[in-house]
Formats: structure tokens, sequence, C-alpha cells
């Protein structure tokens, strides 16, 4: 087996798992996971040792994701500056058990792309306010804001849906 | 049970078992088949270039030498051509003036001879002379001899 073989089977797992975050449906994100291992092996030669791999394999997959992202949605911000909005904690009264990661990947696309990244990049692939702002060229305070609007949007949809089951 | 929603979708994520689809790997790997291909045509069509260019400067520049070779050797053929056309026409001219130095050095030569035998008349003459005086020495001393003893 190649070095290129062994690279895929040891992360192709982890790598999907953030493919299918930023992809609309499952064939999106075969495509993205794809392109890239590509970019991976292209740019193999720069990875300079500092980090761990899947570290930097795991962002390099971020960053072709999201730019695939970009290429099918407009991301235009809402420049809201109200910190004390933002870093309010959101609670959800259902139980955990009940709940699939499909049921709540399905939630995820349903909001509008900007929530979407947002949540994604803070809560998924546990992401700073500041890299979020430098990675998406946003300010802090509309990073905070756009995710207290998702984190505010999937508990009324995860309220909604434990109402309709009860 | 209240839980935090950020929570939730974190357990979620790390209890759940995704698997990237096996048949993957083979597209991914034709794909870098491709690539490589590609890779080393481009590389085999920018070698190939280089190496046309070079052989094409080369017999380009040997070209330009044989020609200017060509063209100093016809230049030097035709000079050739001139010069024996101009002797063929030169010819008789020379012979003539060579028959003319031949009939001078004859002559020359005829005169230096006359000379030659006139010089060794002389000397004979000069030699005859000479025993001639030492003849009428001899005979002065041989009459001075008798004439005196008696």
């Amino acid at each position: 087996m190649s070095a290129q073989a062994e690279i895929y089977k040891l992360f192709a797992d982890k790598l999907f798992r953030v493919c299918i975050k930023y992809s609309k449906n499952y064939q999106d994100a075969q495509d993205t996971l794809q392109d890239s291992f590509l970019m991976i092996f292209k740019d193999i030669k720069k990875f300079k040792h500092k980090g761990s791999f899947e570290g930097w394999a795991k962002r390099v997959t971020m960053n072709v994701a999201l730019q695939k992202f970009r290429d099918k949605s407009v991301l235009q911000f809402d420049v809201l500056e109200d910190s004390k909005f933002a870093e309010e904690d959101v609670f959800v009264d259902v139980d955990e058990k009940n709940i699939s990661l499909d049921f709540l990947l399905s939630l995820i696309k349903q909001l509008t792309p900007k929530y979407q990244v947002v949540f994604n990049l803070y809560v998924l692939d546990k992401y700073s306010h500041l890299e979020i702002s430098e990675l998406l060229k946003i300010s802090i305070g509309t990073s905070k804001s756009n995710l207290s609007r998702a984190r505010k949007i999937l508990q009324e949809k995860i309220n909604n849906s434990t109402k309709k089951s009860l | 049970m209240k839980i935090n929603i950020d929570k939730l979708f974190q357990n979620k994520i790390k209890e759940s078992r995704i698997t990237a689809p096996s048949k993957l790997w083979s597209a991914i790997e034709t794909k870098l088949k491709r690539r490589r291909m590609l890779r080393l045509l481009s590389w085999f069509i920018g070698v190939s270039f280089v190496s046309l260019m070079s052989f094409m400067f080369l017999f380009f520049q040997a070209e330009k030498k044989s020609t200017a070779d060509t063209t100093k050797k016809s230049t030097s053929k035709e000079y050739s051509k001139n010069k024996i056309e101009t002797s063929i026409d030169n010819k008789d001219a020379v012979s003539e003036k060579f028959e003319k130095n031949q009939i001078k050095n004859n002559k020359k030569k005829v005169v230096n001879r006359n000379l030659s035998t006139n010089i060794t008349k002389g000397k004979a003459i000069y030699v005859n002379k000479t025993t001639d005086v030492k003849n009428i020495q001899l005979a002065a001393k041989k009459v001075e001899t008798t004439y005196f003893r008696k």
C-alpha cells in the first residue's frame, strides 16, 4: 500500500466529518473530501511539522470546504455589535439519547449560510471568535452576534420538534 | 433535562461513527495518477522543447558556418578560375617575353663565352708574351755570357 493510501486510511473518516458539516448533502461532502485529499497530497511539502499532521490536514479540508461553501452561497453577515446578547448561553430541554446526529445536522442545514458557517466553526470545530473573524473577514462582534442568532434559531427548532413528537 | 445547545451538538458529533465511503479512494487514486501523468507529460514536453530549440540553434549555427565556407570556397574557386583565364590570356605574352628573355640570355651567354675566350686568348697571349720576354732575357743572358767571356 502506498503512503498516500495509508494517509487516506488514517484520516479519511475524521476529515469526512469536517466535510459533512459544510456540505449540503452526502454527495457534496464526498466531492469536498476528494478535493481536500488532492490538495493535501499536492501541498504536503508545505507541512512544516510544527503541529500535528491531523490538525494541518483538518485546516486544509476546512479551507476547501469553506471555499466550496462560499462559491455556492452568498455570505452576508448581520453587523450586530451587542456583545451581551452574543455571549448568552442557550439551553434546550431534550433527551439527548432520542436525538440523532442526522436530525441535528439537518437543523444546521436549515440555517442561512452566514449562521451555518459561524455555528459550525465555533461550536463544532472549536474556532475562537478571533479566528472566525480573521477567516471570514468580519469583526469579532459580528461573529458573536451571528452565533447567538444561530443558537436561538436552533433552540426554537429543537423545542418545536420535541413539542411535535410529544 | 436541560442541556447546553453547544454541548448537545458536540457530544453527538463525538459519538457518531461517520465513515468515508471506501470507493472514494479509487477515485482519488485515479485523479492522482492522471495528475502524475500530466506532470510527466508537461515535463517531457518541456524537455523536448528545450532540446529541439538547442538542436535548431546548433543546426542553424552549423548551417551558417557551412554557407560561409561555401561562399569562401566559391570566391576562391572563381579567383583561381580568373587567375587561370588571365594566365591563359597572358600565356602568349609571357611566352613571348620568355622567348625574348631567353634570346637575351643566349646573347649574353654568347657574349660571355666570347669574353671568356677572349680572356683565355689574352691570357695565352700574355703567357706567350711573358715567355717571349723570358726567352729574350735568356737569349740576352746567353749573348752576354758568350760575348763577355770572349
